[in-house]
């Protein structure tokens, strides 16, 4: 019988498992995809938030402590992080009285920002346009490949003990006096304690043991384009009017500094209504285009994610004895992960006798996009495969792809977490041909999603 | 020194020619000669339609050294020999075109598995791959390689359908394709086979004079011969 069960791998359970793993605990993850943060955690804009209103509550304070531990957190699990900074533009008269006011709100409740004239602004971004007024600069606010974040949790946690079952879809709980039997599509596993991470489905997990929530979906569209340096930093108009259901979006930058547009929020009635209209987009570039003297060159991709809501808060409670809910994990839960993961060990300690592991292991991650020409040339000589750059664009090697298999066994895990083919085709057909000679066929990110075949 | 990056048909020309002027130049590709003519090679429809082309390419005498150039100024080469770097005076970037993205090219809707550019699909038909059976080719530029790929993939028991048009399209389905909808109407297919054009493929940013397919983004090599021409005769 293990002691935790995880449901779901995700940014939220796999930066669960990842902190469980620092203890003598014996661990499973379990998630119906094919690899780690394939579902909501992929469709996110990847942005960690300097902060999240209303302050005070459980999303607002764990966003904030999250934010805090970011940069450690980075460091430990090696993915990329960067604190590029978000710029909050005055458009107009209003908005711009309003900033001296902003500032003390957000300083009241713990944020710094740093008021910016209008001549410093156009000097951050010059593609701003020029009759803006000025704005508030918030240091804290970064960006990540959410991919990359959560599968290097899940890299940390598999070497420090914990087993991850992809392509299992939980079926039924059952409780037991001592626990509770998960029912899976790869069988059944006992344990002491469920953690319901699964996101837009925690609410039939958490039916499965009785507990009645909804989580509805609430659907974000992103435009990707191709022109890096367009911005090198966040930007979000100053709305009139907050919006208590969205933050807004903006005119936000990737990981890897291409520009990211959006995201809007549209109710949609499936949990997997990724679709992307036309109409959205439009209202994407036509809500933007304002702020700016032109727009960005090239189109790379659309998507959309989408968020679980479980009305306006995260529920994180424990409904029954050694049943733990994570739900409506919705913006800014990427940037909560690694607190949310924190309040859980502290919820935990109740249950178990919680001791640290003597020794825990720190995986190596590193992209030769970013190593020196020492470095990547020793790294050849040990693996040849290091030598044979597959994605130009990103500069990603075989070797990292044959690594990425490790963590999921599909074409978007693989391009996801290296940043191989993400700007254009040119090396898809080369990245299916090396998935497919490691494991005999490429799906897309689930099972009944072949690519070839 | 004179480097040449990229060894498909502008490489390869452009170094002959350099050859017969007595200038020895260093031609670097990932994959050895070629480009993607020595896809197209494998794909006999495709063959036949590059016929000219390809002999070229085949017959070039020219060596080719393995590796990926990841700058200019200084060059920077990364292979399974290590990292090496060399100081050129004169750069010819011949790195070729790139199809343009589904969303650059229009596609809405959803992408669960079974979308391709033209490019992708070419390459893994040429390596025997299966990519579906019910396609749909989509191509908002009318080009003749469209032609030969609905004959290849018809001769290979695929069941196509082709269709030229600027509108935009929505793709539906869960895991795999299932259906497209253009202008109103809805075509059932399992696989979309989009060629929305091309655009220059030269993400490093390498510095030098360009030639060849990365100026004229096209499947039409009679174009790309005229731009090296121009360039070096």
């Amino acid at each position: 019988m293990k002691d935790v069960i995880v449901v779901g791998a995700g940014v939220t359970g796999s930066f669960i498992a990842k902190e469980l793993s620092k203890y003598e605990l014996d661990v499973a993850v379990l998630e119906r995809k094919s690899g780690p943060g394939l579902d909501q955690t992929k469709g996110c804009s990847g942005i960690i938030h300097p902060l999240q209103l209303p302050f005070g509550s459980l999303k607002s304070r764990l966003c904030l402590k999250g934010n805090a531990m970011m940069d450690k957190e980075a460091e430990e699990l090696g993915f990329t992080f960067e604190r590029v900074g978000l710029i909050l533009v005055a458009t107009n008269f209003l908005t711009f009285l309003a900033v001296p006011l902003i500032q003390l709100y957000l300083k009241l409740n713990g944020v710094t920002s740093k008021r910016l004239s209008k001549k410093k602004v156009l000097e951050m971004v010059p593609n701003l346009r020029e009759d803006i007024w000025g704005g508030l600069f918030l240091p804290t606010a970064g960006v990540v490949n959410p991919v990359e974040m959560t599968a290097c949790a899940v890299r940390f946690a598999k070497v420090n003990g914990v087993e991850f079952h992809y392509d299992c879809e939980v079926r039924g709980i059952e409780r037991r006096e001592d626990g509770f039997v998960v029912k899976t599509t790869k069988g059944d596993f006992e344990a002491k304690c469920v953690i319901n991470c699964a996101g837009l489905y925690a609410d039939d997990i958490a039916k499965m043991v009785g507990y009645d929530m909804e989580i509805t979906p609430g659907k974000g569209t992103h435009i990707v384009f191709e022109e890096r340096g367009f911005s090198n930093h966040l930007v979000v108009a100053i709305p009139l009017k907050p919006n208590k259901r969205t933050k807004g979006g903006g005119a936000l930058i990737g990981f890897d500094g291409k520009p990211i547009w959006g995201p809007n929020l549209i109710d949609v009635d499936s949990k997997d209504d990724t679709s992307v209209k036309k109409g959205e987009i439009e209202g994407i570039i036509a809500k933007f285009s304002p702020l700016f003297k032109r727009k960005p060159k090239g189109v790379v991709a659309f998507y959309a994610g989408l968020r679980s809501i479980a009305g306006r808060d995260f529920v994180i409670n424990q409904p029954v004895d050694g049943f733990i809910n994570v739900a409506g994990i919705q913006s800014p839960g990427l940037t909560a992960a690694p607190a949310i993961a924190e309040m859980i060990i502290g919820m935990l300690s109740s249950m178990f006798q919680l001791r640290r592991k003597k020794r825990v292991i720190k995986p190596e991650w590193k992209r030769v996009a970013v190593m020196g020409d020492e470095e990547l040339e020793e790294m050849i000589k040990e693996n040849q495969d290091y030598g044979e750059i597959v994605c130009f664009c990103n500069m990603v090697s075989k070797a990292e792809i044959l690594k990425a298999l490790e963590e999921g066994a599909c074409f978007d895990a693989v391009r996801h977490l290296t940043w191989a083919g993400m700007d254009c085709c040119k090396c898809h057909a080369d990245i299916l041909k090396i998935i497919e000679e490691h494991e005999g066929k490429v799906k897309k990110e689930i099972d009944g999603s072949e690519i070839v075949w | 020194m004179v480097a040449i990056i990229g060894a498909g048909y502008a490489g390869l020309t452009v170094a002959e020619k350099l050859l017969e002027e007595g200038i020895n130049a260093t031609v670097y590709d990932l994959k050895g000669k070629g480009g993607e003519l020595a896809v197209f090679a494998r794909i006999e429809e495709l063959r036949e339609l590059y016929e000219k082309f390809i002999e070229r390419i085949e017959e070039s005498q020219v060596d080719v050294v393995r590796g990926f150039v990841a700058s200019t100024n200084p060059l920077r080469i990364v292979s399974d020999r290590g990292v090496e770097v060399k100081e050129e005076k004169e750069v010819f970037v011949c790195t070729g075109a790139v199809d343009l993205t589904p969303a650059a090219s229009e596609v809405y809707g959803k992408r669960p598995a079974g979308i391709y550019t033209l490019e992708t699909a070419i390459r893994l038909l040429a390596d025997r791959r299966r990519i579906g059976n019910r396609v749909l080719i989509l191509s908002r530029k009318d080009e003749r390689i469209i032609g030969a790929m609905e004959s290849h993939l018809t001769g290979k028991d695929y069941e196509v359908e082709v269709l030229h048009s600027e509108e935009p399209v929505e793709v539906y389905g869960n895991k795999r394709v299932e259906r497209v909808e253009i202008a109103g109407e809805s075509v059932p297919c399992d696989t979309l086979i989009i060629y929305g054009g091309r655009k220059p493929f030269n993400p490093r940013k390498l510095e030098g004079k360009l030639a060849g397919n990365v100026v004229e983004c096209t499947y039409d090599y009679e174009k790309v011969y005229r731009n090296v021409q121009r360039i070096m005769f």
